[in-house]
């Protein structure tokens, strides 16, 4: 009895976070969408050596994008370029929203 | 006589005042004694799972049951001994048995769950609207609602298809393959498109989307609703395997076909996706489904208050087939979070699972 409480403790904990990521995850795409549609600044960034792979490959030949970086305010933020052709210390222009650069695009996603 | 008013009142008089025998108020199950209102016993009181006799020093029974809901065996929780035995021909008819090993009369409650209702060899199954002799493999009466499907006799079980069909209340059959392929489908494309809008796509919906994976999803789903537990593992890892050996992507140019060459390669990530499916589906059930699935209904099975309230809110009484819909309704509802759920959890957490594939590939 005492295990299986703790054993429900153990799932609820763990749940919780999960659902926690979930929000965030789905919510950083959702007020990115919303913040930067709505006041754009645009820049240039240039591709770091940051992978990003793609999902729904199933591990076969996993195909990947750079991450590209940015400064504001004397501040680096980065995000993900979307393009799998750019190479490595490529530009590529990036739009973000200004009161929070976190919250960033490219310009021209290919995909 | 009380009790049998109100049994007479959902439509379920067995017993006349002058008989011994068994009444039924819903879940609950009494013992009468000649009709007599003071020698009547509560017996045992029924939920999905199980049942308990004589509360007063309860003895608690587990079923074991198979794909369709039969009633394999029957487990005494008390002594840890398998009290009852059941197998059937497909039409649902028990076979021949070992009265001193298998008890068959230990309970009644058999192929589908139903009561079996033994008369001198003229048994037959209580299926709610409809008595079914399985014997012959019909029912006794036309289906009530013979004009929605003319194309089969009225008296026909489950579409003359016992195996993978099940007639909850001897009305409709559930076809229950089917439902679950269009299931299966629908949630690993909801996935995939999840997991595409979470990663910054612009086209979720079309581009890089795997049709390997859909159609492996459908073929799970059809046959999962129809084959035993053992079965039903195989296939999930038969289709994992698929899913990381081929891959055809839809892309901005067209479709693409993939092939993954190393064995290791498809081993580790079969292995990597079943466990992320199972902590999923694990969390989903746990966290979701089964909380919801017991919102109205008591552990015995019954409409609580807030049940009570739902039926009372859509302006019907609370009778035993508004009691019966509402159950199927919550059941459905918590099915539906469930794997919504667990679609969701797929989808966000994808892209993590297809890094950890990449960093641990083998060239």
């Amino acid at each position: 009895m005492r295990w299986k409480k703790t054993s429900d403790k153990i799932w609820i904990i763990l749940g919780i976070c999960l659902f926690t990521y979930c929000i965030y995850v789905l919510s950083k795409r959702v007020l990115t969408d919303f913040f930067v549609d709505e006041n754009a600044y645009h820049t240039k960034a240039i591709i770091i050596n940051e992978e990003n792979v793609y999902p729904n490959q199933r591990g076969i030949n996993p195909k990947f994008s750079y991450s590209y970086q940015f400064e504001v305010n004397k501040r680096i933020y980065t995000g993900n370029s979307h393009d799998a052709t750019l190479k490595v210390g490529d530009t590529i222009e990036v739009e973000y929203y200004k009161v929070l650069p976190c919250f960033n695009k490219p310009l021209h996603p290919k995909e | 006589m009380q009790l049998v008013a109100l049994h007479r009142l959902f439509g379920y008089s067995q017993i006349s005042t002058d008989q011994s025998g068994t009444a039924y108020i819903g879940n609950i199950e009494y013992n009468t004694l000649n009709g007599n209102n003071s020698l009547t016993t509560l017996s045992r009181i029924y939920n999905d799972e199980g049942y308990v006799e004589n509360p007063a020093n309860p003895q608690y029974y587990y079923f074991r049951h198979d794909h369709l809901g039969d009633n394999r065996e029957v487990w005494c929780a008390n002594t840890n001994t398998v009290a009852q035995r059941t197998q059937y021909y497909p039409s649902g008819l028990p076979w021949a048995y070992d009265r001193n090993l298998d008890h068959p009369d230990l309970q009644h409650r058999k192929y589908n769950g139903k009561e079996f209702v033994e008369m001198h060899g003229y048994d037959t199954y209580d299926i709610v609207w409809r008595q079914y002799y399985p014997a012959i493999m019909r029912f006794q009466t036309p289906d009530p609602e013979v004009e929605n499907d003319y194309d089969l006799s009225p008296y026909t079980m489950c579409d003359n298809n016992m195996v993978l069909k099940t007639d909850p209340d001897g009305r409709v059959a559930i076809v229950d393959n089917i439902v679950g392929a269009v299931v299966g489908g629908l949630a690993d494309y909801g996935g995939q498109v999840i997991s595409n809008y979470a990663n910054g796509s612009d086209h979720p919906f079309t581009q890089n989307i795997n049709l390997v994976s859909i159609g492996t999803s459908i073929a799970v789903g059809a046959l999962t609703s129809g084959v035993s537990a053992f079965v039903k593992g195989g296939a999930t890892v038969l289709a994992s395997t698929v899913n990381n050996s081929i891959a055809v992507k839809t892309t901005g140019s067209g479709l693409k076909v993939e092939v993954q060459k190393n064995p290791v390669n498809i081993l580790k990530n079969t292995v990597i996706d079943l466990t992320a499916d199972k902590l999923a589906r694990g969390f989903s059930k746990k966290l979701v489904g089964a909380p919801l699935s017991k919102v109205g209904t008591t552990n015995a099975g019954r409409l609580n208050n807030t049940g009570k309230a739902l039926v009372n809110a859509t302006g019907k009484n609370v009778t035993r087939k508004s009691t019966e819909t509402t159950k199927r309704i919550i059941k459905g509802v918590a099915k539906g979070a469930e794997r919504g759920t667990e679609t969701t959890l797929n989808g966000v957490t994808n892209q993590k699972r297809e890094d950890l594939k990449k960093k641990t590939n083998q060239n």
